[in-house]
């Protein structure tokens, strides 16, 4: 029985490596814990959603700006549209080199079919025959000069120019027809501030031209041609494709 | 036995015994530690997934929200969406359990067979009606311009 009198410490070192063990093990399984509940998903919003808007929104402005250049010179409607073309391509190009620098691959399109074979918008909303066909385009107007140009009408369409009390209705009911309401008729009619509104705008299409000042502002509220823009995002996890009538030239 | 002996006596028992017993104790000790351990794992575990199926369920559901407000808002233009699309993995599993993630037009849902689940809700314009498994981790979520819903394939 030599084992129970020897004294040189073989079981101590043995209950070592036993607690060394027991630590591994212990750290093992609170390592375990605080990796599972510290493991982070795919958290928080989406902020490419709003680049997506952003590239609608500037590249729908810049195709207004560059109709209002092209149209700013008398020139054929040829060489307007070259002119509008110069402006899109040199926008078109330097875009995707901004974008780039935020891993976002960018591309604009524009289609100016309309603007080409004078083919004039409907006087609803967002210019597309299914826009809305009521829809106010200015408040608060001290005075202004409305210019119409129909060139289809189905009837009813109306202009409402309506004050806090009293409603005149300007009807439309032959085209083509080029009706121009100057500041001093509607004073005629209506007290300022009032408020215009086009009624039943699907029925009729056609340009239109409100020129004023309203809220102490100058504004133009005008249209000639729905332009089509298409834009194009892509990036490592997301791709948009999205054509959005533009309408021209405010 | 006289009790001043007692008092006084430092026999007690040989060291081998002595270790013996110390190691009992030892292993007692620890094993309680490592029991105790071990259920606080399986609560942390499930802890964890909800956790996790929280972040998930909310990443996803930013993807869904963005893709309807880009939708509408091109549609309030009178726009065509010609394509949208968001590429998202899922982890095979989360705490080392397989999942799935059931997605409706107003809630996703995630459960686990150990009985971890989340709910989170939201409300999209637009039809969605998709259930996934994280057997497969690579996913599309894109929207369909014809019949006005958003579908998830896996590619």
């Amino acid at each position: 029985m030599e084992i129970t009198k020897n004294e040189d410490a073989q079981f101590m070192l043995l209950a070592g490596f036993i607690i060394a063990i027991g630590l591994v093990i212990t750290t093992v399984m609170l390592n375990n814990i605080i990796f599972e509940s510290n493991m982070a998903g795919e958290a928080g919003g989406d902020p490419i959603k709003y680049d997506v808007v952003n590239l609608m929104r500037i590249s729908g402005d810049e195709m207004k700006s560059a109709y209002r250049n092209a149209t700013n010179v008398s020139a054929p409607n040829d060489k307007m549209i070259a002119n509008f073309t110069v402006q899109m391509n040199n926008f078109s190009a330097n875009l995707p080199k901004i974008y780039a620098l935020h891993g976002e691959g960018v591309n604009v399109n524009w289609d100016v079919n309309n603007w080409k074979n004078g083919y004039y918008a409907n006087f609803t909303d967002n210019g597309t025959a299914s826009g809305a066909a009521n829809w106010t385009v200015i408040e608060n107007v001290m005075d202004s000069n409305i210019t119409v140009n129909l060139t289809t009408i189905t009837t009813p369409f109306n202009i409402c120019v309506t004050s806090s009390t009293k409603t005149w209705q300007i009807n439309f009911t032959t085209a083509p027809e080029n009706r121009t309401i100057s500041s001093s008729q509607i004073i005629a009619n209506i007290s300022s501030p009032y408020t215009i509104s086009i009624i039943n705008g699907s029925n009729a299409s056609g340009k239109f031209n409100i020129k004023g000042n309203a809220s102490g502002k100058n504004f133009i509220r005008s249209r000639d041609y729905i332009l089509y823009s298409t834009v194009t995002l892509s990036t490592s996890i997301m791709r948009a494709n999205i054509t959005i009538p533009v309408s021209v030239p405010w | 036995m006289n009790p001043k002996n007692f008092l006084k006596n430092e026999d007690a028992v040989s060291i081998t015994v002595g270790f013996i017993l110390i190691l009992f104790i030892t292993i007692l000790v620890f094993s309680a530690t490592i029991l105790s351990f071990y259920t606080l794992t399986l609560h942390s575990q499930q802890a964890a997934m909800r956790e996790s199926f929280d972040i998930l369920g909310s990443g996803f559901v930013a993807r869904v929200t963005s893709m309807d407000t880009l939708v509408n808002i091109t549609r309030s233009n009178g726009g065509t969406v010609n394509q949208v699309e968001y590429d998202f993995s899922i982890p095979a599993t989360i705490a080392n359990e397989g999942y799935g993630i059931n997605i409706t037009k107003e809630r996703i849902f995630l459960d686990a067979e150990n009985d971890a689940k989340a709910w989170i809700p939201f409300n999209s314009s637009y039809n969605i009606t998709e259930q996934i498994y994280s057997n497969a981790q690579d996913y599309r979520l894109s929207y369909d311009n014809n019949t006005n819903s958003m579908i998830i394939e896996q590619q």
